[in-house]
């Protein structure tokens, strides 16, 4: 028999309401619980917001009912059996909602039989991708999508991929409806893994934000970027054009209609989002006034030379 | 035979004596280098204050381009590299293959007795060091 | 205005006058002298003031190269070389024993123009001398604040060397 259990979200914003709905799609694929999502008010296990006035209010009532757990998140809550830092990390989210109801709600008996086929997630490619950087942070996990298979080790920060070397590709192209995320045993990862070469996990995120810039359309505009520091493009599996791009952002601080001019939009994006999930981007608001606005032009006199040099465009 | 030059204290000192006399004996001298073709000082006499390793690289940079620039202008070998200054003149030339000589005057005497008392000396410097 | 100029530097032997020669229109421009220290042991000659190559645009107008000598002795025609130039490549031997202390030499003496106009670096002889990597020189990098693009190149091929000006562009200012 499948336990099915509300996650209630308590005075949570519009964002952290999103991850939660999302974050349970995936928390059903590895767990023997069905998850309903109440984005008002309690759930049997609440997420409190002691940040928001209307949070605040619920938790004393939440706590004195021992048979919800309310999970606190952000604030001050010294009586809080269990809590969540801020800003949510789906990892973290993920760890707790699972130990909990495997605690609380699921019976040895149950949790034996409960694989009722592999159920399916939802997921659009920035969910995904935020997913991706978030399994390396710890953990072991398989990422199965028919016989693909993504292996991540998130310690060691290293991944492998079974299948066709698109299995990414394979992965994004199905909107990742049939995507099944698996913790694994580390030991069950080394057999795995055993014949395949592995991958860093900064290239594999670079790889997937390179290659599918498209599902991750952001918010990049009123930024500016800059690098941190210079991305080692060959370990990444960088193409050409990569160091161009990066060298436009290694000593200004650009907007990203300066950086979608030179590399186009999906370029842009793909750069962006790639050189932030790895940590290498620096980010600032944009200026009111912004004096150095469209300081990049395709340079006549540099396109001139390419032209010479028989480079680029 | 080692492309390295390395003097002896004995072979400097030999160098400075030459360069000395020279500096005594030629009218408007008041000071004289020896430095490496790729400007290292070896060996200097002057009467007055000197930045000698300033110097030699510098000679090396000026006679390396003069020669340079014969070669680009289709001119045979160059012979010096003269800077005429308002107070006098500085002479570039090479003393065998891996050295130049620097030579400093005052516009006290003709330009043509100078040069010809530079390659003179550049000579002997040349014919001493390959005895050594 | 800017001169149209491109400036190389980087320790003796590192590849200057070859990264010249390798996209200069015309046999570049040299002064080099027999080596008479250490560096004669590896190397014949070294650059006494400059080398010089040119690169002719569709309009007529004229790109210049120019690569300075490599030992700090000659830093004054690092001054003089500098001078009006579009933007800096760095050179670094990776056989040398200290690659990261060679790269702060030209880092320091040339900050004022790195930080106003644009720079790159070229890392040579890394198929037989790996470390340190990128990685290493990138991190080294950001000690000083800086992400300056580090690219691994053979300096013998001409695309590697304008591939190096291309990224150059990239970093400078708009001309
Ligand atoms: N094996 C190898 N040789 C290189 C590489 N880069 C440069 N060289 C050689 O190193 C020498 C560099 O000499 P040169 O250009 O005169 O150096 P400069 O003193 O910087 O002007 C040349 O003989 C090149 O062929 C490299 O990546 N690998
Ligand atoms: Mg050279």
């Amino acid at each position: 028999m499948v336990r099915r259990i509300t996650l209630g979200a308590c005075g949570l914003d519009e964002n952290d309401r999103l991850v939660l709905q999302s974050l349970i799609n995936i928390l059903e694929l590895r767990s023997e619980v069905r998850w309903d999502f109440s984005s008002e008010g309690p759930g049997e296990i609440s997420i409190v917001d002691l940040d928001s006035e209307s949070g605040r209010r619920l938790w004393g009532e939440l706590c004195r009912q021992p048979e919800r757990v309310a999970i606190a998140y952000g604030g001050q809550a010294e009586d809080a059996a269990y809590r969540l830092e801020k800003p949510l990390r789906s990892r973290s989210v993920l760890q707790l909602l699972q130990d909990i109801s495997r605690e609380r709600y699921v019976t040895e008996a149950e949790s034996g039989e409960g694989q009722s086929g592999p159920a399916t997630a939802e997921l659009s490619g920035k969910q995904f991708f935020q997913q991706l950087i978030d399994l390396f942070e710890s953990g072991t996990w398989a990422l199965r999508d028919g016989d693909r298979m993504l292996l991540i080790d998130g310690p060691r920060k290293r991944a492998w991929l079974r299948g066709p070397v698109d299995v990414l590709a394979g992965m994004a192209r199905k909107s990742f409806a049939r995507l099944q995320v698996l913790p694994i045993e580390a030991a069950a990862l080394e057999t795995a893994a055993r014949s395949l070469d592995p991958i860093s996990a900064p290239a594999l995120i670079w790889y997937f934000a390179r290659h599918h810039s498209l599902a991750l359309q952001a918010d990049l505009a009123n930024r500016r970027y800059r690098l941190r520091r210079w991305p080692n493009l060959r370990q990444l599996g960088a193409g050409p054009d990569d160091a161009r791009f990066c060298a436009l952002l290694s000593r200004r601080w650009i907007a990203f209609t300066d950086l979608e001019l030179v590399a186009g939009t999906r370029d842009a994006i793909g750069l962006l989002n790639a050189l932030a999930a790895i940590g290498l981007l620096q980010v600032r608001p944009e200026e009111r006034n912004p004096a150095t606005a469209g300081t990049v032009v395709s340079g006549g006199l540099f396109s001139r030379i390419r032209k010479r040099l028989g480079v680029g465009a | 035979m080692s492309k390295r030059i390395k003097l002896t204290e004995e072979g400097a000192r030999i160098l400075e004596n030459m360069l000395g006399h020279f500096v005594a004996e030629t009218t408007g001298v008041y000071a004289a280098l020896v430095s490496s073709s790729d400007g290292h000082a070896l060996a200097q006499w002057s009467q007055s204050e000197l930045h000698g390793s300033k110097l030699s690289a510098m000679s090396s940079s000026l006679l390396a381009l003069g020669e340079s620039l014969s070669r680009e202008s289709g001119q045979q070998a160059c012979q010096y590299v003269i800077v005429e200054t308002l107070d006098g003149f500085l002479v570039d030339l090479r003393v065998g293959e891996r050295m130049v000589l620097t030579v400093l005057a005052r516009k006290d005497g003709s330009l043509g007795l100078l040069l010809s008392a530079c390659h003179q000396l550049a000579e002997e410097l040349s014919s001493r060091i390959r005895k050594e | 205005m800017s001169e149209l100029k491109f400036i190389f530097t980087g320790p003796p032997g590192v590849g200057k006058s070859t990264a010249i020669a390798a996209v200069s229109e015309f046999a570049p421009v040299v002064t080099d002298v027999l080596a008479t220290d250490e560096l004669s042991d590896i190397k014949a000659q070294t650059t006494a003031a400059l080398d010089f190559g040119e690169i002719t645009l569709d309009d007529g107008e004229k790109v210049r190269l120019y690569g300075t000598p490599g030992q700090r002795r000659f830093s004054f025609m690092w001054e003089i070389l500098i001078e009006g130039g579009l933007g800096l490549v760095i050179l670094v031997d990776n056989s040398r024993p200290d690659p990261l202390a060679d790269l702060d030499i030209y880092l320091e003496n040339f900050s004022g123009f790195i930080r106003d106009t644009g720079a790159v670096i070229g890392v040579t002889r890394m198929e037989s001398h790996p470390q340190p990597d990128l990685d290493d020189f990138a991190a080294h990098l950001e000690r000083h604040g800086l992400a300056l693009p580090v690219l691994e190149v053979d300096i013998r091929r001409r695309e590697d060397v304008v591939q190096l000006l291309d990224v150059l562009m990239m970093t400078c200012e708009p001309a």
